[in-house]
């Protein structure tokens, strides 16, 4: 091939490509100033996005079609491009370049009408009207380049490898062999080419720029801890789009509205108002507002409020089971935007559904949900000769291996007692020198940290803080996923670097150590059900499955959704308080998925899980009743 | 206007897991510091007017050392402009025991001194306290600075134009009466109304917010009388109901370990309204509540 560009080309190709540069800046103007500095980004993790299409690939269908659109566009953007510096290369390889062209144009072309079919057969109010206009000229770009290159061959005859083009071939049957039809064609082709690159940033295609670079920056670190507002300086979370972040307002510009999040949201499912698309959605729009109106006002003086667009209805359904955010194909979080404006709510505008007030007072005044107070916080353990780390002869490190944390749950609610007594018993077992702290330890703070209140949430992981450096806490051991979560990831940001395990990930442990032996059947059939918590937010998948296994007589049954699809029990983010109104009940819903597994026996490593699926189960009336218990209730059965 | 809410600080012992008779099993932990929940209704109540008419100054005014300085800062944060203390500084900074506690004619002689001073136009005060339960502090209050006093109010409404006041008291099971009332005005307060809860930025200026002292003028009253001993209850012996007695041994004895109740079983009746009265009679039968038909004949 030859350079085949006249100076109007150039120009107009130059044009297109300023368009494109202008609108790319005017919507970076958007976020541009709030970029941290020093922000890190991962290739790695770009390109198994960008070329595998991980993540995207989770729809086969659509992921399939999108990822041969992708490289539909892409190999034959790289081929034109290289080919305009002339290069000479041997007939061999030029024609095998000639047939992957061809086949990545057909890849387009089958991916986009595939793409297009779907669309117009939904009746989404945002779908068709935004992603027609690329995917027609995507479709303008693929036939006018076949009916060019057959054309051409019809002109000059198929040559001695038709095998080089089969697709171009066919069209070649079809288009006449006529020059000027086939130089209508590649200016076709070209014009299209350059209005769909011009048209990045004004379309939904503004997506290849956004979401790529939302990816590349994705959060690093523990996946869904929540970051700290700095209080002091007088942040109180998100009153308007000018109080998120960089990273949050790139999120609303890389979200194309696929509604994966939607799909696995158990809020939406179960009938209620949320949907992560449309927070992330009403950010990116009130994002576009302030700049029109910023340059007619001058100022945001009278920025749209968040809580405008998103009901407290919608704020406060969200069980921050993070299925939003696993699912994401690009990175966005939505849940941390959800939490922010939880934040104004309660830390702005002293706002809070009033049947949560009650528990988050309760742990102002006594340092845990349920009100009952630290004297009686050790009750779950009377005359059972669990060692109080602070009541020993000598506390401090040199007697104790690990902390048992026990948590709210494990120390008040009278069901997860149960589990809490059966941990020291496994402990105890297995010959583990341990403690717990009894009087002194207080709420890891998760239940005030999501429902919004920040400041008790502080207060609450301080005082741990303390007594963990008073008594030289070297591995804690905790009871309950939400107080792993909390202490594992979000102490540290608070200066408190510890190990922290889950109980299931211990129990592990000292089977595969064969510290204990579990010895008796407790059921036949088992089945899980992975907390977000534990599974989501820490990957602790295997360690609950492991100890079903080496229960003797058990099979294990996995329930429809599991591990990273598990759904959530409808306990988390604070709804374990508030009431539910709206829809169906989320755990009525998991109970009647669990229950189909014809499972007797059902394990989960989560209190408020049990709590909520043993409600659900039994609202379900059933003949027979399966049983809900924590594994680790399963293991201390098992042990005899 | 200025209304003036007397808050108590208060320990609230709710547990006793200690082992020296001498503490009366007492320990540390056993105890919360707090702000006396009638008293935090007092204020809400206080709020409300404050909320819903311009001109009106609410103050908090509390006696002896601030044992509970955290929650009576959180209300100040929640909406008082002030917060007055009296004998801040002559009184000792250990725990407030309730028996060291000056006698309620010795206390409401020092408020009324201080409300003088501050011109308050309307107190409110706590029906009783969490500790102390003499609920008299209200009604010596209003005796000394001759008002008019309503006790155990759950609603307070302002009328704007001749300076009187319309309150809702209980008047105990379930009973409700609408007063009218002259201000100025002593008025004892009763639970019932949502509290509201204060905002981050709230908290922070009252977290910097300096106690105001007052001092009344002169010697304070003697007490009257003179609290000689004070008993904690002895611990309820737990009742515990027989277990039931189909289920294993094992669950038994944790029922009666555990101390709870023992779960009693029942059988939803599902389908006709005919079939459902069949099995109503049925089981009326089977446990003898009715005489079966045999008997009949």
């Amino acid at each position: 091939m030859k350079a085949l560009l006249t100076s109007f080309d150039l120009f107009v190709i130059a044009l297109a490509f300023v368009i494109m540069g202008l609108g790319l800046a005017r919507r970076w103007a958007l976020w541009r100033e709030k970029k941290p500095a020093g922000i890190a980004g991962n290739w790695q993790g770009l390109m198994a996005s960008v070329l595998a299409h991980r993540g995207i690939l989770d729809r086969p269908a659509v992921g399939l079609g999108h990822l041969a659109a992708f490289w539909g566009v892409a190999i034959p953007l790289l081929v034109i491009i290289v080919a305009q510096f002339g290069f000479i290369i041997p007939q061999a390889p030029a024609r095998l370049l000639s047939l992957i062209q061809d086949l990545a144009g057909a890849a387009l072309l089958i991916g986009i009408v595939y793409l297009l079919v779907r669309r117009l057969g939904r009746e989404e109010s945002e779908g068709p009207s935004r992603t027609l206009l690329p995917i027609i000229l995507l479709l303008v770009i693929a036939i006018s380049g076949y009916l060019a290159a057959g054309a051409r061959m019809s002109i000059l005859g198929t040559g001695e490898a038709p095998w080089s083009s089969p697709f171009g071939w066919l069209f070649s049957l079809i288009a006449p062999a006529s020059p000027v039809f086939m130089q209508m064609m590649i200016r076709l082709h070209f014009l299209a080419v350059l209005l769909l690159i011009a048209a990045i940033p004004y379309t939904f295609m503004r997506h290849a720029v956004a979401s790529p670079l939302n990816v590349f920056y994705r959060k690093q670190g523990p996946r869904a801890a929540l970051t700290q507002p700095t209080l002091e300086k007088g942040a109180v979370g998100a009153r308007t789009v000018d109080d998120l972040s960089w990273k949050q307002l790139l999120d609303a510009e890389a979200c194309v509205a696929c509604g994966r999040c939607e799909e696995h949201c158990p809020a939406t499912i179960s009938g209620k108002p949320l949907s992560p698309r449309k927070v992330i959605r009403t950010i990116r729009e009130q994002v576009e507002t302030v700049r029109t109106q910023g340059k007619s006002s001058g100022n945001g003086a009278a920025l749209p409020l968040l809580a405008n667009d998103v009901t407290a209805d919608e704020m406060w359904a969200c069980t921050s089971c993070m299925a939003c955010i696993e699912h994401c194909p690009v990175a966005i979080e939505p849940m941390d935007k959800i939490i922010d404006m939880r934040r104004y709510q309660v830390m702005g505008e002293a706002r809070l559904p009033s049947e949560a007030r009650p528990m988050l007072r309760d742990l102002e005044i006594y340092g845990d949900v349920q009100g009952k107070g630290a004297a009686h916080r050790a009750d779950w353990a009377m005359h059972r000769d669990v060692p109080e780390i602070g009541r020993s002869a000598n506390p401090g490190a040199a007697e104790v291996d690990v902390l048992l944390y026990v948590g709210c749950s494990g120390a008040f609610h009278p069901r997860n007692q149960e589990t809490s007594r059966a941990m020291a018993k496994i402990l105890k077992a297995a010959g583990i020198r341990f403690a717990i702290l009894g009087s002194e330890e207080c709420c890891c703070g998760d239940p005030a940290r999501r429902l919004g209140d920040e400041a008790l949430f502080r207060r609450l992981a301080r005082q741990n803080i303390t007594k963990f450096e008073q008594y030289q806490v070297k591995k804690i051991v905790t009871l309950c996923p939400h107080c792993l979560n909390t202490l594992k990831n979000e102490y540290p940001e608070l200066g408190c670097r510890l190990e922290v395990v889950h109980a299931t990930e211990m129990v592990t442990e000292l089977i595969r150590e064969e510290r204990i032996t579990l010895k008796y059947p407790v059921a036949d059939k088992i089945t899980l059900h992975d907390a977000c918590y534990l599974g989501r937010y820490n990957q602790v998948y295997q360690p609950p499955r492991d100890i079903c296994r080496a229960v003797p007589g058990a099979a294990l049954e996995e329930t429809e959704r599991n591990q990273e699809k598990g759904f959530c029990c409808g306990g988390g983010g604070g709804r374990m308080w508030l009431h539910e109104n709206i829809g169906e009940n989320i755990n009525v819903v998991r109970a009647q998925e669990i229950t189909a597994t014809d499972a007797d026996l059902i394990g989960t490593a989560c209190p408020y899980c049990l709590v909520m699926l043993d409600d659900g189960v039994k609202s379900l009336e059933m003949e027979k009743t399966p049983k809900v218990a924590d594994v680790i209730d399963i293991v201390a059965d098992a042990l005899g | 206007m200025h209304i003036i809410v007397c808050a108590k600080q208060i320990r609230h012992t709710y547990a006793r897991t200690g082992t020296s008779p001498d503490t009366h099993y007492i320990e540390d932990w056993d105890g919360v510091y707090r702000v006396n929940p009638h008293d935090e209704a007092a204020l809400e109540l206080a709020l409300r007017v404050k909320d819903d008419h311009a001109g009106i100054t609410v103050s908090l005014l509390t006696m002896g050392p601030m044992i509970a300085e955290h929650e009576l800062r959180r209300c100040l944060a929640t909406g008082a402009d002030n917060l007055y203390q009296i004998d801040g500084n002559n009184a000792p900074d250990t725990a407030q025991e309730p028996i060291d506690q000056p006698d309620p004619w010795e206390k409401s002689d020092r408020l009324a001194r201080a409300v003088k001073s501050l011109n308050g136009d309307l107190v409110l005060c706590g029906k009783e306290s969490l500790d102390k339960g003499n609920g008299q502090v209200g009604a010596l209050l209003a005796h000394r600075l001759a008002r008019p006093f309503v006790s155990a109010i759950t609603d307070l409404g302002l009328a704007t134009s001749d300076g009187q006041v319309q309150v809702q008291r209980s008047a105990g099971r379930g009973v409700r009466e609408i007063i009218a009332c002259q201000l100025p005005a002593v008025f004892s307060v009763d639970l019932g109304v949502d509290l509201r809860l204060p905002n981050l930025k709230r908290r922070q200026w009252a977290d910097e917010y300096p106690p105001r002292p007052v001092e009344g003028n002169g010697e304070s009253a003697p007490p009257r009388i003179v609290c000689k001993h004070r008993f904690q209850p002895r611990p309820r012996p737990k009742l515990i109901p027989a277990p039931d007695s189909r289920q294993h041994a094992y669950d038994r004895i944790m029922q009666l370990l555990t101390g709870s109740t023992v779960e009693k079983k029942g059988e939803m009746l599902t389908g006709s309204p005919d079939s459902q009265v069949e099995g109503i009679l049925a089981f009326l039968k089977t446990n003898g509540f009715l005489e079966s038909d045999r008997s009949d004949e």
